[in-house]
């Protein structure tokens, strides 16, 4: 068993170390350092090496601690509970982590690779992992249920008799997840079924639950409820130590395909599957349109679910909304009057909903994903000419449709303002819908700039340009931080106006001059 | 019309995968371009087609009125793994691929006339093409290129997927299209290249070089490209 388990975590730490090799030249700059001799220069993989193993040791402890301090001494502080609380969350949240951290269901690229590919016995791999897992869990939650326990005020035999109650908990849940499989034939892997997820929600509930209403069990409860696990646990132990089905169950479990990729591999997998199910297969009216505009009408119409309908569900909401609001300040004069003051100055909310309403990051998405993605392979589409006509038709398409939710925006922000007593410069009604629809059409030019000019990801869909995503994330953040942010209607409206179009002429000119050159698969 | 190309070089990091590329490919022919596995075939495609820079070297086509730069509309990639837009069906594809390119296009046939010479079947003309399977797709790739017609064809590996009917269709096609058009042809089947091509060409350690039929029988002929790709 040994044997086994040097030879797999060594499988896995070569495979770590090749991964953060190849993870390093990707990234601009820092690739030149890393050149292809780091994968055969033993002396540079050894400190790599170490290096990781720190890492992964590092992050077990932190992992821990950061799993007790979060889940269960956060939650408690907030809600203000006393130390029993602290043995009630960790006893229910265990129960989650019984069936959502078993490792034995677990279906890893680790596994796949030492299983699957390089042929290690099935038993003997799962068996020895599974031990050296166990242990692990031990020991990294010995520290932080020492921190938090004695934080906690409780006593030493209890933080053991809890740690023991981890380890034998999760015994128990793959030993149960085990037999069900042996009886039904049907996998619940770690992450995947209804099962699993639902489990962990209702423990979540359990668990917080009870802590708002200060009303738990008495402790003797738990502490009986512990040593019974450990001890029911003995059998289960020596079970899935015998248990046969390994190798069965490997095969099945490392053959759904999308199981083999890492997590982020797997959701940017579940969002190309997503996006492609976004595609209608409904009918399309093209009307009478040709060429690039018969192309574009055709991907909007296939993509209705996310633009054109969303863009009405918005649209409905913001005048039901509208409706609600204007109708009530009819009722409360007082408020209305508060309102109306408010108002004035609160502009810059509307930045943020702007952004949040607009529809250019899904639409450029779906772009990728299910147009460009394939058609940039043809040499035809990255043609001047065609890359910047397709360009002016897109952006006529993406401003049209947003400006349909931002003006009921604008206008449902003017009926307010009207409602609640209105403002003594008419010139501000004007001012608040001349400046949403401005926002509306930067959002719309800048997600599409964005698109055109930072090819988001590479040809293969899976790496993700730094790029693109700081641009991404610095909009996202610029556009929070302006809820924080109060100015008076005039200015702020004004400014953005101005700095709308300034940005508009400016990107276009930008996207005219190098979208030729920079829309193109990496 | 010749496509010559004239010491083409490039690089991957430190590995030299084109070493001085030179070669004249003539019209009327089609050319069998062997070579093994990672010999750089599709790299060298990718930089006649433009997808990538090439380090050095250059290349241009050759015609009656001179020397002149390879345009896009010279150029048909038909690749390995084919790709084609998810969102649209078979039929919407090609109307929208006819619209675009009406002008070039010498004799336009209905949409219906090119499926039948593809022999996509009627129902299946309809379809969202994200459901279509890889000969399908490899099939619409094809038929893309046979209605642009381009004057350089490159073909990376194309009839592995496709099934042993459409496969021989197929080479029936190249053969009848090959007047007026330079056609390369990767593959690593040996047998599809001295049953379909005119001449051979090997690359080996990033130089190109034709392989003499001379007066050889098939068999001397075969023994002597293992020869050429050993190196």
């Amino acid at each position: 068993m040994m044997r086994i388990l040097l030879n797999s975590i060594k499988l896995s730490q070569t495979y770590g170390i090749n991964t953060f090799i190849y993870r390093m030249r990707q990234l601009p700059l820092i690739k030149n350092l890393f050149t292809v001799k780091f994968y055969s220069d033993s002396n540079l993989k050894l400190v790599i090496r170490i290096f990781i193993n720190l890492y992964r040791g590092i992050k077990a402890f932190a992992g821990k601690l950061l799993y007790v301090g979060l889940m269960i001494t956060l939650p408690m502080r907030l809600a203000g509970a006393d130390g029993e609380m602290f043995v009630h969350i960790l006893f229910v949240l265990t129960i989650a982590g019984a069936v959502g951290n078993t490792e034995i269901f677990n279906a890893s690229k680790e596994k796949y690779y030492a299983v699957i590919l390089m042929r290690m016995e099935a038993k003997g791999y799962i068996i020895a992992n599974y031990v050296w897992f166990l242990l692990k869990s031990a020991v990294t939650f010995i520290p932080a249920m020492m921190l938090f326990g004695w934080l906690w005020d409780r006593p030493a035999y209890q933080i053991l008799l809890m740690v023991l109650y981890i380890v034998a908990a999760k015994i128990l849940g793959a030993f149960l997840l085990m037999r069900h499989y042996e009886k039904t034939g049907r996998l619940i892997t770690e992450g995947s079924g209804k099962v699993v997820f639902s489990a962990i929600a209702i423990c979540m509930l359990l668990a917080y639950v009870p802590m708002v209403f200060h009303q738990i069990l008495p402790s003797g409860i738990y502490m009986a409820g512990m040593m019974a696990a450990a001890v029911l646990a003995v059998y289960p132990l020596v079970y899935l130590m015998r248990c046969r089905t390994y190798k069965r169950m490997c095969k099945e479990m490392l053959n759904q395909d999308e199981i083999i990729f890492d997590a982020k591999e797997k959701t940017r997998e579940l969002q190309r599957t997503g996006t492609l199910r976004n595609i209608d297969e409904g009918e399309v009216k093209t009307g009478n349109k040709r060429g690039y505009e018969y192309f574009n009408v055709i991907f909007v119409e296939r993509h209705r679910k996310i633009l054109t309908r969303s863009v009405k569900w918005e649209t409905c909401g913001i005048i039901i909304l509208t409706a609600i609001l204007s109708i009530g300040s009819l009722f409360f004069k007082e408020a209305a009057a508060k309102v109306n003051v408010e108002m004035l100055n609160m502009l810059p909310y509307a930045v943020f909903v702007m952004y949040m309403l607009n529809r250019g990051n899904t639409m450029t998405q779906a772009m990728f994903m299910n147009c460009d993605h394939s058609m940039l392979a043809y040499r035809f589409y990255r043609q001047k000419e065609v890359i910047l006509g397709l360009f002016k038709i897109r952006l006529r398409t993406l401003v049209k449709l947003n400006l349909i939710p931002a003006l009921a925006l604008s206008g449902g922000l003017v009926l307010l303002l009207l409602m609640t007593g209105g403002t003594e410069t008419p010139f501000n009604y004007l001012l608040i819908i001349v400046s949403v629809l401005a926002m509306s059409v930067f959002f719309s030019v800048h997600h599409l700039i964005l698109y055109y000019l930072l090819q988001p990801f590479d040809i293969n869909m899976k790496a993700r340009s730094s790029a693109y995503s700081i641009a991404n994330g610095v909009t996202y953040a610029v556009c929070y931080m302006f809820i924080q942010f109060e100015a008076p209607l005039v200015l702020f409206s004004l400014m953005t106006i101005a700095f709308s179009v300034i940005y508009i002429c400016v990107a276009l000119r930008l996207a005219y001059k190098y979208a030729p050159k920079r829309f193109r698969l990496k | 019309m010749k496509l010559v190309l004239k010491n083409i070089q490039k690089s991957f990091d430190q590995k030299v995968v084109l070493k001085d590329v030179s070669f004249t490919f003539e019209e009327g022919k089609i050319y069998g371009l062997l070579g093994r596995n990672g010999a750089g075939k599709t790299t060298l495609f990718n930089c006649i087609n433009e997808d990538l820079q090439i380090d050095n070297g250059t290349f241009y086509i050759e015609d009656e009125n001179g020397q002149r730069r390879v345009e896009a509309e010279d150029m048909g990639y038909v690749l390995a793994a084919p790709v084609v837009p998810e969102f649209l069906t078979g039929r919407e594809f090609l109307q929208f691929f006819i619209d675009i390119n009406r002008e070039q296009i010498k004799e336009p046939k209905s949409v219906d006339e090119y499926f039948e010479l593809m022999q996509i079947a009627a129902d299946d003309r309809d379809r969202l093409m994200k459901e279509y399977s890889h000969g399908m797709k490899n099939k619409m790739q094809m038929l893309i290129y046979l209605i642009a017609d381009p004057g350089i064809l490159l073909l990376d590996e194309p009839l592995t997927s496709l099934d042993v009917l459409v496969a021989d269709e197929m080479k029936r096609l190249l053969r009848t299209i090959k007047e007026g058009h330079i056609l390369i042809f990767s593959t690593h089947i040996m047998e599809l290249a001295l049953d379909l091509c005119d001449k051979i060409v090997v690359l080996n350690q990033g130089v190109l070089e034709e392989v003499e039929k001379e007066d050889l029988d098939n068999t001397a002929f075969k023994d002597k490209i293992i020869e050429m790709l050993r190196g």
